[in-house]
């Protein structure tokens, strides 16, 4: 195989300008967060004027950091906004070495974060502000993962910074008596960051991953400070790891989703299950049981099983009652009536959704007649089946998962053929 | 081919013009390090053919023009490109046996997809 040439570290920029962010604005001070944003975005595009031409330097990163440095140093000496701060803002730039030890970079990108948290932002702010400065990504990539036009996000990141200002909010850790929910209220952008990327409503599947691999690098980094980790956090981690492992898995080699059923278990990945095992080991320390914790239970037990069949699906479905005592929703059930029809029958399940039907967060959930139609599709009713596939596709979905639907329809439609002559040929779509 | 004609192999230089920085702004820093490796990967390719030969930047928004009056004085202004959109940002010399082989380097430079590439022969004395 040829070695690819001109190639730099995955991720290198997203993940430096995240780091540099966070160390500048440190430097500068949060109100100053999108000066420290403008220089670092310039020293990327400095080495992309110069790169082509003189190659890479032989430390990248030293390079853009000095970069920015220069540039936020030029910028304060211009700008009449740094008079009589200019000096002391200069000298702390200056002063500080091109390459910060990792605890420092770490720490840097956890206080930014908590600041980004703070509860006088508004939450999409919030998410939008943390993804932006501290993971590296564009307005136009949030607005992508998010399902959100590009102006509503830049609003959003105004809204944030202009919260940080009229706030002078600071990137001190907060008093030991908000700490906890300052880090609970990180912990669930992290994780609604990560199942955004995971979920896959729309768009780019190598986006839509990256998006879920920085929410896990952001919770390493909480779960490995000993200030603010807890066994909640052990949690999330583990939860994001254990889907995380499961991910290559879902896509076949034609591209297209696979069912958990369809799914090659000896495709997950071993390293990242053990990591997610070592991690649901720590969430078991405290007394607390949260949602994430039986969550990543849950994920446990998908992920112990060798293959579909032999799932603990009893198991499962008890886990989803804790659920359920935790957080009641009809999102959760229809996944309960799906555990409940591997252990008692597709009748039990189809009851279960029956009674979850009608509630309005449903409506517009493609899931649940899909589910609906899956389990008809096992009791061996093709023609009710296919009906409720086609419900499904009439509702918002991924292509992908459209993809899946039809493929499913067509089983349905190639089924009901094959037993019954009265029905007319199926067309192809 | 003899050694004589090989070593005399005609150097064509590339001008790469382009309208700078503002292009970018609003990449991302992953869509900008993959633009970066595009151009890496393209000039990897070159040096490992033996067509690569130099390349430099010049430094954008600034340099000087000389011309001299009807008078005989020595007038210096700035530019070149006041007035004009694109710029050369750099340049490279390349080896190529003729126009057509030096436009068949550029035809995969990730510059296309922000500027042109003006390409020029070298004179020789011969």
């Amino acid at each position: 195989m040829v070695e690819p040439v001109g190639q730099l570290v995955d991720h290198l920029f997203r993940s430096h300008s995240g780091r540099m962010v966070a160390t500048l604005a440190r430097l500068l001070g949060p109100a100053n967060l999108t000066l420290a944003e403008e220089v670092v975005q310039e020293s990327l595009i400095r080495a992309l004027e110069l790169w082509p031409f003189h190659g890479v330097p032989e430390n990248p990163t030293a390079w853009l950091v000095q970069v920015a440095k220069n540039r936020a140093l030029d910028e304060i000496r211009r700008n009449r906004v740094f008079a009589g701060k200019a000096e002391q803002l200069a000298a702390t730039l200056s002063s500080t070495v091109p390459a910060e030890e990792p605890e420092t970079i770490a720490d840097d990108q956890l206080r930014l974060m908590l600041m980004c948290c703070h509860p006088g932002i508004p939450r999409e702010s919030q998410i939008a502000l943390t993804l932006k400065s501290v993971g590296g990504f564009s307005v136009e990539e949030i607005a992508a993962a998010f399902l959100a036009d590009p102006p509503t996000v830049a609003q959003r990141i105004v809204r944030a910074k202009r919260a940080i200002r009229e706030q002078a909010l600071s990137l001190d850790l907060p008093p030991r008596t908000e700490l906890a929910a300052r880090v609970d209220s990180l912990l669930e952008i992290l994780y609604l960051t990560f199942s955004e990327g995971y979920s896959a409503h729309s768009g780019e599947w190598s986006l839509r991953r990256d998006l879920s691999d920085e929410a896990i690098r952001l919770a390493r980094l909480v779960v490995a400070d000993p200030r603010l980790t807890s066994p909640k956090a052990h949690a999330v981690l583990a939860l994001m790891l254990f889907q995380s492992a499961r991910g290559d898995a879902r896509i076949g080699s034609d591209g297209n989703l696979l069912t958990l059923e369809e799914q090659d278990h000896s495709r997950w990945d071993g390293v990242k299950l053990r990591e997610a095992m070592s991690h649901f080991e720590g969430s078991i320390a405290g007394d607390e049981i949260s949602e994430y914790h039986v969550q990543a239970a849950i994920a446990a037990e998908h992920s112990l099983a060798r293959d579909y069949a032999s799932t603990n699906w009893a198991r499962i479905t008890s886990l989803y009652d804790d659920l359920l005592a935790i957080s009641p929703s009809p999102v959760v059930r229809l996944n309960r009536a799906v555990a409940l029809a591997m252990v008692e029958g597709a009748e039990s399940g189809l009851r279960e959704i029956e009674a979850i039907a009608g509630h309005p967060q449903l409506r517009n959930y493609y899931l649940l007649p899909a589910t609906r139609g899956e389990l008809r599709m096992r009791q061996g009713d093709a023609a009710a089946a296919a009906a409720d596939f086609r419900r499904a596709l009439e509702l918002p979905m991924n292509d992908a998962e459209r993809r899946l639907l039809h493929k499913k329809l067509q089983l349905c439609l190639d089924q009901g053929d094959s037993r019954s002559t009265r029905h007319p040929s199926p067309s192809r779509r | 081919m003899d050694e004589r004609r090989m070593t005399a192999m005609p150097q064509f230089l590339l001008l790469l013009r382009d309208q700078g920085a503002p292009v970018f702004e609003n990449l991302s820093p992953e869509e900008i390090q993959r633009v970066i490796e595009k151009y890496m990967q393209w000039g990897e390719r070159l040096r490992a053919a033996g067509k690569m030969k130099g390349s430099e930047k010049l430094r954008d928004g600034e340099g000087r023009v000389l011309a001299r009056s009807a008078k005989g004085a020595m007038n210096v202004t700035d530019g070149p490109y006041a007035e004009t959109k694109e710029v050369v940002g750099g340049f490279y010399l390349v080896e190529a046996a003729d126009y057509d082989e030096a436009a068949r380097l550029c035809a995969d430079s990730p510059h296309l997809d922000f500027g042109t590439i003006e390409i020029r022969a070298v004179e020789v004395l011969g």
